[in-house]
């Protein structure tokens, strides 16, 4: 078959094919169609089965994500009852009914193919999507299909749902829940303001004394009714939350708020009631009411920025266990200590333990951002949050997943330097949290002093219209809001991009530093994607396979790059039963194949002269078999894209040094990229870097580390801001603050300067919104301002606010797009 | 003038029908997904257009 004469794009996912080795026959005309996988072709065999190839009409060009491979089992956890029962919405006799979450669908065919799933399985009587929310809505026969079947089957076309510890939590449905009652309570609200209006609008004109008493009463006792479901439904969400806080000791702004309430609420009641007045039942409606679209407002805008990156997502949730030599699958918050359980490959482990069985090779890159594997020996520890790459290993559990050793990482103060630089000027959200409290008490004293000042003057019913307006114009949300929704709204910009601050409080201090220390070796040098090429005398087939069964034992990464070529070029490579592997730090792996003694690694180690011909730019790994040497893999040490333009946006600014463990060859070279300022340090251990860290924030400095996350976690835990450069975003590393996906590395100077913006956006909010509580006070003090009046400019105060910080923030990010 | 009463009354009882209503919309789901049923009722139609285009290729065939 030719080979590469024109790319192909496969019929279901778009993506360009290998070859045209996976192929079906074509309907509808003679040419055939290409897959780039078995699982692409199933899905287009599930489709054609059926009669539902107007997917790829509807198509149109939209590329697919490509058919993610999983086990048999990787369902399995479905069919525990406690797992289903928090899943699913409804369930009876004749059917279940259950939402799922699938963000992989992304286009109209996807809605089109996901709601005529009845038509490839018969037992599903409706399925809805919610597109916006990227949710499927499932009603299904559960006697004939099960749950599992169910999801197998969305997996199976492409469309795995995301089933994690949170959808178990049952948060999204209380949410849901939540927001529709809200929409009640919005209505009823807006409903009875209305009404009331009009039933007052006799009093609006002086009308109601031209008529007789009995009008004015009918119309008084009408809205007594009306006002009754606004201070009891609509309203009850101020009063629960002003009496939580109350309990707790503390003074929430929903207090003051309440009070307005019900000082005005108790003031109509009694004038009402005694026929001396229409009261302010209007007023009371329509801050209700207001209050509320407010609300709404604020709650559309946080659903917006909310922060979606959440470590449990990453867990699995079942786990399975060896019970009695039965190897069962249960949910991971079931495991117990002491339990022993099978993790295959590729699968993320739920708790730490002990490694008994297998041969483990654990990537702890979601833990300490290393992106090479870990092995470890029978009898050792493993820990939660690695990702097991080889075989199938048995694992006996030493803590239970909550206590496990990866939340109390990301759980651990020592990671979140917000308790660190707490006492620093620069904290803003802290300044924000240090006002609200005393904002309270200081506006219920400014709106008693106001009352009993009118209500000596004037009359006891103006007093009490003070009192509420003063309460209800000071609320403090907008200065509440500015910091989150603006440094929000900034982080959430950044992590567009591909620069993921831990949080707000991160972007603070990155635009609070004056020094900047680079790791060498994977920052500012290229770790993968580097060329490699083998020059010698040319391996055979046999001889690949042996290089390719030693070096997928080892975890360096000069292996696991000749490993990647080696894959790269041939997939499923076979390798041979290892009989002796040793792998020697610093110098090379070597070990018996096939009755063949192999050494890879440098030159000293393989027994050869070193070659002076090669440049400093290169490193060298040379191959040896049985004692004689065939040639060797040459690694060009190519610098990271961009980094000039890195070094001379951020010299103006910043001090600069860098920071290698590796022998100083590169000095002259990197000493002219980086200026004669720059401080150059070589052979630096682990801890010599975090001592330098220490040493420069002795002398005041507020430091960025740039590193790879791999042998300098001490380091970047130690500075103000530690920032990882990763190849793979999904490293997680809880050391770090920031995590840079590496093709972003350029911009590095553009995110420091946008965090800088940010800072001065939100200082401008702060002063906009204590403007405004000045001036809104100012005037309700004097008896300015009615309470409807507080009402309609109190949440328009927090939209200016947020729409000031958030606005800008949207506006200073246009040039970080250029990228 | 006693009428008003009536119409007041009236007037109030319509109004609150279409509170109902409202109540009876949020709870339909109406509020909740405003995009994907401006696409879905866009498939039937296409779905029919490619029978008829087929039946019409198919009768074009039988023709030639």
């Amino acid at each position: 078959m030719p080979k590469g004469a024109a790319k192909i794009p496969c019929h279901h996912c778009g993506l360009t094919c290998k070859d045209k080795s996976i192929s079906a026959n074509n309907p509808t005309s003679e040419k055939a169609l290409y897959f780039c996988c078995e699982g692409c072709k199933s899905v287009y065999e599930i489709l054609e089965g059926n009669g539902l190839c107007n997917y790829y009409q509807l198509k149109e060009g939209e590329e697919h994500s490509s058919i993610s491979n999983f086990s048999d089992e990787s369902f399995d956890f479905l069919d525990l009852p406690e797992v289903r029962q928090k899943l699913i919405d409804f369930s009876d006799n004749h059917q279940t009914k259950i939402t799922f979450a699938i963000p992989n669908m992304h286009c109209t065919a996807c809605i089109w193919l996901l709601e005529n799933l009845h038509k490839i399985e018969p037992a599903v009587l409706q399925s809805k999507v919610n597109f916006m929310k990227k949710e499927l809505y499932v009603q299904f026969r559960e006697s004939d299909f099960s749950l599992k079947e169910l999801v197998r089957l969305l997996a199976k076309i492409g469309y795995e749902p995301v089933i994690n510890l949170k959808s178990l939590n049952e948060k999204q449905a209380e949410e849901i829940q939540l927001s529709k009652s809200f929409y009640y309570k919005l209505g009823i609200a807006g409903f009875c303001f209305g009404n009331i209006m009009l039933l007052s609008f006799p009093e609006y004109l002086g009308l109601s004394k031209a008529f007789d008493g009995d009008f004015h009463r009918f119309f008084g006792y009408l809205n007594l009714g009306l006002i009754v479901p606004v201070v009891a439904y609509s309203a009850s969400d101020y009063f629960r939350s002003a009496w939580n806080g109350i309990r707790q000791g503390n003074l929430p702004i929903d207090v003051p708020i309440s009070l307005g309430i019900l000082s005005l609420l108790l003031q109509s009641v009694f004038e009402i009631v005694t026929q001396t007045g229409a009261g302010y039942l209007d007023s009371l409606a329509g801050l209700v009411f207001f209050l509320l679209i407010g609300r709404w407002f604020q709650q559309k805008t946080y659903g917006r920025i909310s922060f979606e990156r959440d470590y449990q997502s990453y867990f699995p949730i079942a786990a399975i266990r060896r019970e009695n030599g039965i190897e069962k699958s249960i949910p991971i918050n079931q495991l117990q200590e002491n339990d022993i359980i099978i993790v295959r490959s590729q699968s993320l482990i739920p708790a730490d333990g002990m490694l008994l069985k297998g041969e483990a090779k654990i990537d702890y890159s979601f833990v300490t951002g290393e992106a090479e594997a870990v092995k470890v020996e029978a009898g050792e520890a493993i820990f939660a949050g690695g990702r097991q790459l080889g075989q199938a290993i048995e694992l006996k559990l030493t803590k239970k997943v909550s206590q496990s050793y990866l939340t109390q990482l990301w759980n651990n103060e020592a990671f979140d330097k917000t308790s660190a630089t707490a006492k620093e000027e620069q904290s803003l959200s802290l300044l924000a949290d240090k006002i609200v409290p005393y904002f309270t008490p200081t506006i219920l004293l400014i709106a008693s002093i106001a009352g009993i000042y009118w209500w000596a003057v004037a009359d006891f019913a103006y007093a009490i219209q003070i009192f509420a307006a003063v309460l209800i114009i000071a609320c403090p949300c907008a200065l509440a809001l500015a910091t989150p929704f603006t440094l929000g709204n900034a982080l959430r910009i950044l992590g567009r991009i591909g620069f993921y601050a831990r949080n707000t409080a991160t972007i603070e201090r990155l635009a609070g530093i004056d020094h900047i220390v680079f790791d060498k070796t994977g920052t500012i040098t290229q770790s993968q994607n580097t060329a490699i090429q083998y020059v010698g005398e040319p391996l055979t087939a046999k001889e690949e396979q042996i290089v390719y069964t030693l070096t997928r034992q080892s975890s360096h990464p000069i292996s696991r790059q000749i490993c990647d070529s080696l894959q790269q070029q041939q997939e499923n490579l076979p390798f041979f039963e290892l009989e002796y592997f040793e792998e020697k730090t610093g110098q090379g792996i070597e070990g018996k194949v096939e009755g063949q003694t192999l050494k890879i690694g440098n030159a000293a180690f393989v027994g050869e002269a070193v070659y002076d011909l090669f440049s400093p730019n290169e490193t060298h790994t040379f191959v040896n078999f049985n004692g004689e040497t065939k040639g060797y893999f040459s690694f060009s040490n190519a610098y990271r894209e961009g980094l000039k333009e890195v070094i001379e946006g951020l010299q103006k600014e910043y001090q600069i040094s860098v920071i290698s463990g590796d022998k100083d060859t590169e000095r002259a070279n990197l000493q002219q990229l980086f200026g004669k300022d720059a401080e150059l340090l070589f052979e630096q251990s682990p801890q010599n870097k975090l001592d330098y860290i220490q040493a420069l924030q002795q002398k005041g400095k507020r430091v960025v580390m740039i590193g790879d996350g791999l042998n300098d976690a001490g380091a970047l835990q130690q500075a103000d801001v530690g920032i990882a450069v990763s190849e793979n975003v999904n490293n997680f590393s809880p050391a770090c603050d920031v995590i840079v996906e590496a093709k972003r590395f350029g911009q590095l100077v553009d995110f420091v300067t946008y965090s800088k913006e940010a800072v001065k956006v939100v200082k401008g909010a702060f002063v906009l919104s204590f403007l405004y509580n000045f001036v809104g006070i100012g005037f309700a003090v004097q008896g300015l301002l009615s309470p409807i009046v507080a009402a309609i400019l109190m949440p328009l105060s927090s939209i200016t606010v947020v729409v000031f910080g958030v606005g800008l923030s949207y506006y200073n990010a246009k040039f970080l797009n250029r990228g | 003038m006693s009428a008003i009463y009536l119409l007041i009354i009236i007037s109030i009882i319509t109004a609150f029908g279409f509170l109902m209503t409202f109540l009876w919309a949020v709870k339909s789901g109406q509020f909740e997904d405003s995009y994907t049923p401006s696409v879905r009722i866009l498939f039937e139609e296409e779905i029919e257009m490619e029978v008829e285009n087929e039946n019409t290729e198919e009768s074009k065939n039988a023709t030639v």
